[in-house]
């Protein structure tokens, strides 16, 4: 499902160029669970944000599910995003004056399908997340935990395929981490998504297929969980 | 994005910070409505002056013989029936009236209200085409066959009339309507500085109609009655053309000269025109400054706010908003903006239009020469104040709406 071949971004910073990504190659066949790990600093964000399309590659190709990332025109790749993909961030990236409902619903506006159904669904998700009674809530009045659980629900409104999550639990108290984790596992095994989530800490590597590990812009491991690693190449 | 989508992401965060957009749309009614009401006072003085300077019939055009004048002294010829048959016979011309006055002392004496009244008058004579078509329903130029003469009234008399009753007595204001159909009495000969020598002559007349074509010293009468008063041949001080078509003024305008007559009506109707392109243009430049800064109070919120939400917008980015998007939603932003400040505008500047319209008019009581619509708003005037409102607007969300396009969504999410 996705493919990168000699992957490369580069950051202009003023004068200098930053090269946040290196010669990339990659595989994820459709449904794996992949754990991105590696120091701060080593491009872990900049290669979901080349999944999730907010970025495109200096160099390379990236192409997830038949679609050229980096050949896509920027409505196409607008659509990639609401339809195919989605986000959850490690500081949730909800408006926190709306309630947890109308947060869900966001990604509905920049797409062509039904409200009405889309209300239903978000309903059932917020059910499947165990937010429910708090579909009215405005976020800012719920707790970290809770957050994510409304940004996870947000990033399936639109029934991805692809879902990225940069550090979802980095801003969560151990507890609150352990279930949001679980939450991400069993979701990806209900839905069959592909997730592809960098991680600190172990508990998402228990339930990796594939563990990833990037230095300083290199792609240093690629292993799959259950097998010995192997190198990239 | 699906146009009610993209309305109902407007609408909500124009919403959200509703203090300061209410401020920036009454920023924009207020250049509106002020420009409304300036118009539209403009247009209601230039239908007062038109009306009045130059009457209510715009195919017509008074001739007279070129004169000159020395202080109070006016030298000037008067037509005779050669120059009348050579207007005739202008192109363009559909009709020559005659007007001529009586070289006599004529008293016209009435009662109004139970209370005698009378005045010294200029008697004039005029061809029935002239003031046929402003005399009232049922009534005609024609003597009656009890010998009564019929009489059209001048409009500036009745204004002084009005004025003089409303006043100076407690009798019921006068209206045209009223006067219409009355009976005065003409005693030619007679004079307030002393009787002529020889006869007076008594005439009983009616009042058929009040004009603004005739001449301002008195009651106008069928030019074959002045004859009969008059002991020597008429002279004719003026003459009024009924024209084919009101555009065709300037031509005979240029041949009336050549002939050594001229159109005061013309000069004075050259001299409103570009008095009133004066107060337009300087009233549409005072409007454009006045939006100019309702659009850069617009332009610098706008770019603020893209400021202020550049998170959001990273975000909505990530969700799957495309650059086209964003553009749409900050222009759809400012148009709102701009349309809710230009129809309120509209709105009330048509209400303080109307309201100012009628003090003023309330101020002047019955004064002569003031009518009673001096608001009178153009509507396509307003319609065109409403399209310059919202296109200003737009113009001024253009650079902030750019700016959040142009966002990049990785970079914004990173902070
Ligand atoms: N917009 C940018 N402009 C310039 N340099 C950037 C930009 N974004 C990232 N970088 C640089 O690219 C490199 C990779 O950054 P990235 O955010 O992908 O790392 P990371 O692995 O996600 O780190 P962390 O674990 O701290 O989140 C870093 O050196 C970073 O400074
Ligand atoms: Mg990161």
């Amino acid at each position: 499902m996705i493919q990168a071949r000699d992957l490369s971004l580069e950051y202009a910073s003023g004068p200098d160029r930053i090269q946040a990504l290196t010669g990339i190659h990659l595989d994820i066949p459709r449904g794996t669970c992949v754990v991105l790990l590696g120091p701060s600093g080593s491009g872990k964000t900049s290669l979901l944000n080349l999944l999730g399309g907010l970025e495109r590659p200096s160099r390379g190709t990236l192409r997830v599910g038949g679609l050229d990332l980096g050949q896509a025109g920027d409505s196409d790749l607008a659509r990639y995003r609401n339809r195919r993909v989605g986000f959850v961030f490690q500081s949730f990236h909800l408006d926190g004056r709306r309630t947890a409902l109308e947060n869900v619903l966001l990604p509905l506006y920049f797409g062509e399908g039904s409200l009405t159904r889309g209300r239903a669904r978000a309903m059932q998700i917020l059910v499947r997340v165990g937010m429910e009674e708090f579909r009215d809530r405005p976020v800012q009045s719920l707790s970290g935990g809770q957050r994510q659980r409304v940004a996870v629900a947000r990033a399936l409104i639109c029934e991805p395929e692809l879902l990225l999550a940069d550090e979802p639990v980095g801003h969560l108290d151990d507890r609150t981490a352990e279930s949001v984790t679980e939450l991400l596992v069993e979701l990806h095994r209900e839905q069959g998504l592909t997730l592809v989530a960098t991680a600190h800490d172990e508990r998402l590597l228990q339930h990796a297929d594939r563990v990833l590990k990037l230095d300083a812009g290199h792609l240093v491991v690629d292993r799959n969980a259950e097998v010995a690693p192997v190198h990239a190449p | 994005m699906r146009p009610e989508r993209l309305l109902r992401l407007a609408l909500g965060q124009t919403g959200s910070s509703p203090w300061r957009n209410l401020n920036l749309a009454a920023g924009v009614a207020i250049s509106i409505a002020t420009l409304v009401v300036l118009f539209g006072l403009a247009r209601g003085l230039e239908g007062t002056l038109r009306e009045r300077l130059l009457g209510t019939l715009p195919d017509r055009m008074r001739v007279q013989p070129a004169s000159f004048h020395v202080g109070p002294m006016r030298l000037a010829e008067s037509l005779d029936e050669q120059a009348i048959a050579r207007l005739q016979a202008l192109p363009g011309v559909r009709a020559v009236h005659r007007q001529a006055r009586l070289t006599r002392p004529v008293q016209l004496r009435a009662t109004y209200g139970g209370q005698s009244f009378w005045s010294d008058v200029v008697l004039e004579g005029v061809d029935p085409g002239l003031v046929e078509p402003q005399l009232a329903r049922g009534h005609s130029f024609e003597r009656s066959p009890d010998g009564t003469v019929p009489a059209v009234l001048p409009r500036v008399m009745m204004d002084v009339l009005a004025a003089g009753v409303s006043i100076h007595t407690s009798l019921p204001a006068i209206a045209p309507e009223m006067l219409t159909g009355r009976h005065f009495t003409l005693l030619v000969g007679q004079s307030s500085f002393g009787a002529e020598v020889g006869p007076i002559r008594q005439q009983r007349c009616v009042i058929v109609g009040i004009s603004d074509q005739i001449g301002l010293g008195g009651p106008s009468v069928p030019l074959e009655f002045l004859q009969e008063l008059s002991p020597t041949p008429l002279r004719y001080h003026a003459a009024t053309l009924s024209l084919d078509s009101a555009a065709r003024a300037p031509e005979i305008e240029e041949r009336l000269r050549a002939m050594g007559l001229e159109a005061p009506g013309m000069n004075l109707a050259r001299q409103i025109d570009s008095g009133i392109t004066w107060v337009r243009t300087a009233l549409a430049l005072f409007g454009a400054a006045l939006l100019a800064m309702s659009a850069m109070s617009l332009y610098a919120s706008l770019s603020l706010q893209v400021r202020e939400e550049e998170p959001t917008l990273g975000l909505y980015r990530a969700l799957g908003a495309s650059r086209r998007d964003l553009l749409a939603l900050y222009l759809v932003r400012a148009g709102l903006l701009g349309a809710a400040g230009s129809l309120v505008g509209l709105g009330s500047g048509l209400l303080a239009g109307a309201w100012l319209g009628r003090g003023i008019a309330s101020l002047t009581g019955g004064a002569p020469g003031i009518p009673l619509a001096l608001f009178q708003p153009d509507p396509r005037a307003c319609l065109g104040f409403v399209v310059f409102g919202i296109g200003t607007c737009l113009a001024a969300g253009l650079l902030p709406a750019r700016r959040a396009a142009r966002l990049s969504p990785a970079e914004v999410l990173r902070r």
